[in-house]
């Protein structure tokens, strides 16, 4: 009898020490917008929609990004303001509820002070036009290293219907390549000699016949010594796909993806449509591929 | 007394008529070129204050996921649908036309039909999928259309092409709009409607009936041909790139968060848990080219806008509106009204009453009745104004005291006219009794 009770006792207290110990939500994410994280133990991890953020984990909001969270207890809370958030700090701001009586009182206050200090001068009589005539499909953040040679640069004229004139220069904008070409691609081999001894090249596409219509300036580098080395050791290893064929350069797309290497994921799906222009597979995974990196805006 | 009270009822009549002949002239909108103001505030309602500042927040929606479709191709919209079924969502309904508007089938009128590829793989993911409702349009017959007896009257229904591998039904609100780019305000819905003898449901009425139909029987119960819309939420994202403005609230709304919303990459990349589409509701619709995009395409005014009257932004897209109304039929959180005949009874009695306060008034203190009268008429208007926001805020009732206010605001000119015609008519009364 006494055994039975110590096992229960001991029983009981493991059930509660485990029950406390999973630490239970405070908000999920029902709505995200840029790119936020969230610190869970000690990494930082993208956040995603449905998440669950508990009491100990922290939300970093990007510029001009904001999460929409509803608590446990169903309050909903936006966040906006670009820092690093508590989530414990956050949940303190929920569920104190207002009386009619009060927040008449707060909307009364609150709407004259915003009107009275508002700036008149906000808006302009313009729009924003310029540099996207021409969106080149390269990326713009970090993810612009180029481990082969091949670069293929391609590119969407909302307006201009081309010649189109491409230059490469240095950092310091000294000129290295000049090509017209009337299509919306071009072809560069970073092996020649103009390139060998710059490690970040800058390309520059404008429309030669009207001269306004260019695209934002973007710019391409070998990666460093180490990393190159590990995306060899890797592509090594990869031996079915030296055969030069569609789906195997399809495949090395989807390698080259893998490892943030968008350019030379460029490359061979434009090699794979080339060689195989029939097949949707290709056509529609880089349309896919272009979409899914940001590198096209979607129609 | 009875004489008091008489004289009472009377003023009141006289109201009335008042109010059918000026009602009468307004017909004739003689004054609508020189009327701005009333124009300005003819949307207005006294409740939009409560829901858009006053209410308590509501709490946003768990089972009911929004999935953005932006631009996107049939074919890519196939490819949506395809993503989300792997999650086993409990059904789908997407709020996009796949047709060719009017009948035109041809690729200049319809530039879709150049993809038949894409047409099939939609075709393809809805039939799969089996659990999709697609919208519809009412639409009347040209007959129809012209007889001008036969106003909410249709006989008709405009349908994707899909259709037949789905469920379907309406997608239309009840709103001022003469067509759908036109600026519209939603309040209400239709839960469904008799079309050639037959019931079709609403869109977001056969998304709850495919997800739990006894909240649909409820609905049906309550017997009301239109239900207002009690909205509980937005999904209202901001982009702006200025740093000093991203710290202002910019919202067009003030509930922004209403349930879970997914972009067009989020879904792409699977930035998402799948817990959250399993057994969900996922209503697939334009939310813009990307969440915080201003565009005004299928946007609404609601009462959530931060602007209850007079010019402001559209502050909804079409599939929230859809979305709010799922989430009251699921909540059964419904607003409560009263019927024409007590808004009557009502504005009648508080008028009765207001005029025996004014015949005291005269009486006792005659002096003062210019300055008491108008007085007694501010406070009942402050008064009953606060009542009907103060129901709504706190009981979900809509008190439509429209009425009553209208009878106050007439009660004081009315009993001044009929004052000297009184004591006219008392005096030949009195003298043809001598």
């Amino acid at each position: 009898m006494k055994q039975f009770k110590v096992i229960a006792i001991g029983g009981f207290i493991l059930t509660s020490f485990l029950c406390c110990a999973q630490e239970d939500y405070a908000f999920r994410v029902l709505a995200n917008k840029g790119t936020n994280e969230v610190k869970s133990g000690n990494t930082w991890q993208p956040l995603k929609t449905g998440a669950q953020l508990k009491t100990s984990d922290e939300l970093k909001i990007s510029e001009n990004a904001s999460v929409g969270l509803v608590s446990k207890s169903g309050r909903p809370l936006e966040v906006r303001e670009a820092k690093v958030h508590k989530v414990v700090d956050l949940l303190s701001k929920v569920g104190n509820n207002q009386s009619v009586l009060n927040k008449y009182t707060d909307f009364i206050l609150s709407s004259n002070s915003a009107e009275s200090k508002k700036n008149r001068l906000s808006a302009t009589g313009a729009v924003h036009r310029g540099l996207e005539d021409i969106k080149v499909f390269l990326p713009e953040d970090n993810s612009n290293e180029v481990f082969n040679n091949t670069v293929i640069v391609s590119w969407q004229s909302s307006k201009s219907s081309g010649p189109f004139i491409v230059t490469v220069t240095t950092l310091f904008e000294d000129e290295l390549m000049k090509i017209e070409t009337p299509e919306t691609k071009v072809q560069l081999d970073l092996s020649d000699p103009k390139f060998m001894n710059f490690p970040t090249l800058q390309i520059d596409v404008k429309s030669k016949s009207d001269g306004r219509s260019r695209a934002q300036q973007h710019s391409i580098k070998r990666p460093d010594p180490s990393r190159y080395e590990a995306i060899k050791v890797e592509l090594g290893k990869a031996e079915d796909l030296k055969e030069e064929t569609a789906f195997n350069k399809y495949l090395l797309a989807g390698f080259y993806e893998e490892n943030r290497l968008l350019i030379d994921a460029i490359a061979c799906y434009e090699q794979a449509i080339k060689m195989d222009p029939e097949n949707p597979t290709y056509t529609e995974g880089y349309e896919e591929f272009l979409l899914r990196n940001k590198l096209k805006a979607i129609k | 007394m009875l004489k008091f009270w008489f004289r009472c009822v009377y003023v009141i009549l006289f109201v009335y008529i008042m109010m059918w002949v000026v009602s009468k002239i307004t017909d004739l909108k003689l004054f609508s070129a020189f009327d701005p103001v009333s124009q300005a505030l003819a949307e207005f309602d006294l409740t939009d204050y409560a829901f858009s500042n006053l209410r308590p927040l509501p709490n946003p929606d768990e089972r009911i996921v929004l999935v953005n479709i932006g631009h996107l191709s049939r074919r890519e919209i196939a490819e949506q649908i395809n993503i989300i079924r792997q999650f086993k969502p409990k059904v789908i309904g997407i709020d996009g036309f796949f047709d060719c508007e009017g009948g035109l089938r041809d690729t200049v009128n319809c530039p879709a039909l150049k993809d038949p590829m894409g047409n099939l793989m939609l075709e393809d993911a809805i039939r799969e999928a089996g659990n999709v409702v697609l919208v519809t349009k009412l639409l009347q017959k040209n007959a129809t259309a012209k007889d001008s007896t036969q106003i909410d009257v249709y006989d008709s229904t405009e349908i994707s092409d899909p259709a037949p591998y789905a469920h379907n039904a309406f997608a239309n609100f009840p709103t001022n709009a003469d067509w759908q780019e036109d600026v519209k305000l939603c309040r209400s819905f239709l839960p469904r409607l008799k079309v050639n003898g037959k019931y079709e449901n609403s869109f977001a009425v056969e998304l709850v009936r495919l997800y739990d139909s006894t909240k649909t029987k409820k609905l049906f119960g309550r017997g009301n041909d239109e239900e207002i819309v009690n909205y509980r939420g937005n999904i209202d994202m901001v982009d702006v790139k200025l740093k000093n403005l991203q710290k202002k609230n910019l919202g067009t709304s003030n509930f922004r968060v209403l349930c879970y919303a997914l972009d067009i990459d989020q879904l792409y990349n699977g930035n998402f848990t799948p817990e959250m589409i399993k057994d969900k509701i996922v209503i697939m619709g334009f939310l813009g080219d990307y969440f915080g995009d201003t565009s005004w395409e299928d946007k609404y005014f609601t009462p959530l806008n931060k602007k209850v009257a007079g010019r402001a932004n559209p502050d909804m897209f079409g599939v929230v509106v859809h979305a709010n109304i799922v989430a009251q039929i699921l909540n059964e959180d419904y607003v409560g009204t009263i019927s024409d005949a007590l808004q009557f009874a009502i504005a009648t009695l508080i008028g009765i009453l207001t005029v025996a306060l004014f015949i005291v008034v005269d009486e006792k203190l005659p002096i003062w009745y210019d300055a008491l009268s108008v007085i007694i008429q501010v406070i009942q208007l402050i008064l009953i104004s606060g009542l009907v926001v103060f129901c709504f805020a706190s009981y979900t009732v809509k008190l439509d005291l429209s009425l009553s206010l209208v009878v106050i605001a007439l009660v004081g000119p009315c009993y001044d006219i009929l004052k000297p015609v009184q004591t006219i008519i008392e005096t030949r009364l009195t003298k043809r009794t001598e």
